[in-house]
């Protein structure tokens, strides 16, 4: 009987990294998954990236491991120092670099000037999923959306990252890797800080672009919805879990994402 | 500065006129595209919200075009749902074939892929928040693909709204004014927003909560909770952006946006003739502080003024 294929696993330790980091949790996460690389910078935000990003590749690089750099959505106001950042990484990190996370289409232009491997980030993946419509998340067939597509084609990216939320990623018309979140699905995001904001005075709160103390990296926020399930503030982003399931199709995966929001929150590693 | 409205249905049209709106968006619903791709397969970003929010049947876009432009108004039609397949962009294409020929002024749109196809028609695409055009880079790919329309995003302060509006003058840019806050970031808010639960925004306010925390102290831990607090108070449905009326018409913005296609119709009219009366006391001011200390504030200011919960702009009056 052939060997079912054993798909790489990727630590995804974007927005949440830092307080891995500070608890010594990453080279335990190492030790249980052994992944194959890792996801370093943030999906959400900016602030994070320029703040946290040479801090947290440091980690996994130091072991000779490769890294994807996820490049969030980068405000008007911080452009000079994202685009800085992310020339910088490319200088020192150029040969543990192994790939561009890209999730909006100016820095994708950007960087595809320069850069060969540049995967689809979650941001580009937009279906309705909310946990409180069960149809939203199960017994769903990816169907890629025509950005997506015109995006694949224009810039030859690698890959693109999807949701747990399919049964069926089978997809002929796709001409890339698919990269999938398996146990923490994004539903929302703010770019007005809600942790940010509680060192700011009334009425200066919840603005964009506030100051950040990185207080994303001492609390989590969750909340229940109304028909049970949880959602979580994952820095910027509003995340809920997802159970990994079976499915079919996986000729294009390449690799399964885990975020080890579980272990941050006092599971044990 | 124009006053953009939206119109949802049974509204006249000429009372919209002369409250002072210059032009209307309104979204179509489609039983059949329902029927074909299911109920959370939407044709734009009201649609779970039906004939509620969607003025109109497809079949009747065209008599509804034809009315607002015989009132002199323009008329925008939104398919600017999160995302399209190839297969739902074949039935888009059938859309945009039938509302060419009723000549709508744009066709407000969610991906420059979206865009493209509509001036692939011989109409204006207009690039709605959905795209959400954050910055100068992703503004710079929809002007080259021939984009000159561009709504900007509720997250833009007004320092980068200049920045963009000064660097690309040649540009339509539409800007928040009245209504409808989001808490998160429109373009990628993924949650059904109307239906049984209601949007998620709502869900995360009300909701039981738990907060992992390492803030040992009681000063920090006060902060978190007044945080919590004054997030929960925030009049976001009510949010507002007349104090800034000056500087986005010196900036060059070229339309003010009222949102609302889900909300009573007397509420959005009563916002338009504050914010065209708003505009013509800014036009004829010769400075900012004239124009704040001239300007008239909407009725429920008690509310929702207080210290700036309710701006779309707090740094106007909050520096």
């Amino acid at each position: 009987m052939a060997k079912k294929r054993e798909i790489p696993l990727t630590l995804n330790l974007c927005d949440i990294g830092s307080q891995l980091l500070r608890f010594g949790k990453i080279a335990l996460l190492q030790q249980k998954y052994e992944p194959s690389d890792y996801l370093v910078g943030s999906y959400f935000c900016d602030n994070y990236f320029i703040k946290e990003t040479k801090n947290l590749i440091y980690e996994p690089v130091r072991e000779g491991n490769k890294v994807k750099c996820v490049l969030p959505i980068p405000s008007q106001s911080n452009l000079d120092d994202f685009r800085n950042t992310v020339c910088e990484l490319k200088k020192e990190y150029k040969d543990h670099i192994s790939a561009f996370v890209v999730n909006d289409i100016g820095t994708l232009d950007t960087i595809s000037k320069d850069t060969d491997n540049i995967i689809l980030g979650r941001l580009f993946h937009k279906p309705i999923r909310d946990p409180r419509y069960s149809e939203t998340i199960t017994d769903k067939k990816y169907t890629p959306d025509i950005e997506v597509l015109r995006l694949i084609d224009k810039y030859k990216v690698s890959g693109i990252e999807l949701e747990s939320i399919y049964d069926d990623i089978s997809c002929p018309e796709l001409s890339c890797d698919i990269h999938i979140h398996q146990n923490y699905c994004y539903m929302s995001c703010t770019r007005s800080c809600y942790y940010a904001s509680a060192s700011q005075p009334t009425e200066h709160k919840f603005r964009p672009n506030n100051p950040c103390d990185l207080s994303c990296e001492r609390n989590i926020h969750r909340v229940k919805l109304q028909t049970g399930q949880e959602v979580f503030m994952l820095g910027k982003g509003l995340c809920f879990k997802t159970s990994p399931n079976p499915f079919a199709g996986e000729d294009h995966l390449k690799s399964i994402i885990y975020t080890p929001v579980d272990e941050l929150l006092g599971g044990n590693v | 500065m124009n006053i953009l409205t939206p119109y949802s249905k049974e509204v006249d049209i000429k009372k919209l006129k002369e409250s002072g709106a210059d032009e209307l968006y309104f979204g179509f619903y489609d039983d059949e595209w329902t029927d074909r791709f299911g109920e959370f397969s939407y044709i734009n970003r009201m649609s779970d919200f039906k004939s509620r929010a969607n003025a109109v049947p497809f079949k009747h876009t065209a008599d509804l075009i034809s009315q607002i432009k015989e009132t002199g108004l323009k008329a925008y039609i939104t398919m600017n749902a999160a995302e399209y397949s190839k297969e739902q962009s074949i039935v888009l294409d059938e859309y945009l074939d039938h509302l060419s020929d009723n000549s709508p002024d744009g066709i407000i749109v969610s991906s420059l892929a979206s865009a493209i196809q509509v001036m692939s028609h011989g109409m204006k695409a207009v690039a709605s928040t959905m795209c959400g055009i954050f910055n100068e880079s992703i503004l710079s790919r929809y002007i080259d693909a021939g984009v000159t329309r561009i709504i900007l995003p509720r997250e833009l302060i007004l320092s980068e709204i200049e920045s963009m509006c000064s660097s690309h003058p040649e540009i339509e840019f539409e800007a928040f004014l009245m209504r409808n806050g989001c808490v998160f970031a429109d373009s990628h808010c993924l949650g059904v927003h109307g239906r049984n639960y209601g949007a998620l925004c709502q869900a995360f306010k009300n909701g039981p909560f738990k907060v992992d925390t390492l803030e040992k102290s009681f000063e920090e831990r006060q902060d978190y909770d007044w945080n919590m607090k004054v997030f929960d108070m925030m009049p976001r449905s009510n949010a507002c952006a007349v104090c800034a009326i000056y500087r986005l018409i010196k900036c060059g913005v070229f339309a003010g946006k009222i949102v609302g296609r889900n909300d009573v119709p007397e509420s959005v009219m009563r916002d338009i003739k504050l914010v065209k009366e708003n505009i013509d006391i800014a036009k004829s001011s010769s400075s900012e502080e004239e124009y704040l200390e001239k300007m008239i504030f909407p009725s429920n200011r008690y509310s929702i003024c207080i210290k700036g919960l309710g701006c779309y702009y707090p740094e106007v009056r909050f520096p």
